[in-house]
């Protein structure tokens, strides 16, 4: 009986071995094919290469793209500014110019708010006659987190 | 020499030329293999797109170039044309009832004169101030802009620039790392309507 048992026992353990035999010459064989390999090679080459450049060009076009925008907005909003009657109306109408540009070359709604305008001038009241202003812009880029900023400068004329 | 000798540089030779054999096989074997083919097409990839995005990168820095001279170009040829001619402009004799008569006749107004003279060199100044500007006004790939012709016939002024970008990348494979663009701006005075009393609308 005991015989038996360990007879019983002994055919398990050199099943078992066997079995792990098996398992460790099958993943050695896995390992040392050449199937798949150009799925390996693909993400070891191409992701590492790739992504940085893709995510670089992603971040130029926005950022080329909103800094066209933003000196768009300086411009025109400063033109706004120049060609208004008075200083109150002249802020105004370029703030309202300014939004509606924006809205309308694609700016999204947290670029808007973002937005941020800033008059320099040299004489005061800022809207005098033979005045220079400079307009800058700034608004925050949406899918870099970057500060775009762009200025724009006009002359009042004088005989306003 | 004796035959021993001969026997064994001849053994010798095979000997190497087997070796050489097995090894230029063994580099053919490699050539030919397709092991590692995909890194040689993905590396070529790789170099293409870089190329690429270098180009690219140097085109959209063209076109955020050319905006800003054309700004300056405008702001150039706005600030040139507020240069009144005064002695042009106050010639002739008015009455109290040039204004009415000239309302109810729906006649148009005179063109304003422009002083040339003083035209030209507002426009250098501005010009130059958009060039030394190190801030946010022109971008920093575009060099000094030039003035390179200015037409005026005392009522419109036209103006044409000319400045030089720097590439952010050199074009692969070439010499050229910068560009030159031009930009033209023609601008007039217009009287703006409306009833002024010293200065102030009032209409």
């Amino acid at each position: 009986m005991k015989g038996g048992t360990t007879k019983i026992k002994r055919d398990k353990g050199i099943k078992r071995d066997k079995r792990e035999r098996f398992m460790v010459s099958t993943f050695w064989n896995r390992l040392s094919e050449e199937r798949g390999s150009a799925i390996v090679e693909f993400i070891a080459l191409a992701i590492p290469l790739f992504i940085p450049i893709f995510m670089y060009l992603n971040h130029f076009a926005s950022i080329s793209g909103n800094e066209e925008i933003a000196r768009v907005l300086a411009r025109e909003g400063l033109r706004a500014y120049v060609a208004s009657d008075s200083d109150h109306a002249g802020r105004v109408v370029s703030a309202q110019a300014i939004s509606v540009i924006a809205t309308h070359l694609g700016l999204t709604d947290e670029e808007i708010k973002s937005l941020a305008t800033r008059y320099e001038c040299t004489n005061q009241p800022c809207f005098s006659a033979d005045g220079r202003i400079r307009l800058t812009i700034t608004f925050t880029d949406h899918a870099s987190h970057r500060i775009v900023e762009a200025s724009a400068q006009e002359h009042v004329s004088p005989w306003m | 020499m004796d035959v021993a000798t001969t026997t064994s540089i001849d053994v010798a030779t095979t000997t190497s030329i087997n070796v050489a054999i097995t090894k230029l096989d063994y580099f053919k074997r490699k050539l030919t293999s397709d092991s590692g083919s995909l890194s040689v097409v993905i590396i070529g990839l790789f170099l293409i797109t870089v190329a690429s995005l270098m180009v690219m990168s140097d085109i959209a820095s063209i076109f955020v170039a050319k905006r800003s001279l054309i700004q300056a170009t405008e702001a150039a040829a706005q600030r040139g044309v507020h240069t009144l001619d005064e002695s042009a402009y106050y010639v002739g004799k008015g009455t109290m009832f040039t204004a009415p008569l000239a309302v109810i006749n729906n006649s148009p107004h005179r063109t304003v004169p422009i002083d040339c003279n003083r035209a030209v060199l507002n426009v250098m100044l501005e010009l130059h101030n958009w060039s030394n500007d190190d801030d946010s006004m022109k971008r920093n790939e575009l060099k000094g802009i030039v003035l390179t012709d200015l037409q005026c016939d005392g009522t419109s002024l036209e103006i044409s620039t000319f400045a030089e970008v720097v590439f952010p990348f050199r074009v692969p494979f070439t010499r050229m790392d910068s560009a030159f663009l031009t930009a033209n701006a023609g601008t007039t005075n217009e009287v703006q309507e409306g009833f002024y009393l010293f200065g102030i609308r009032l209409h």
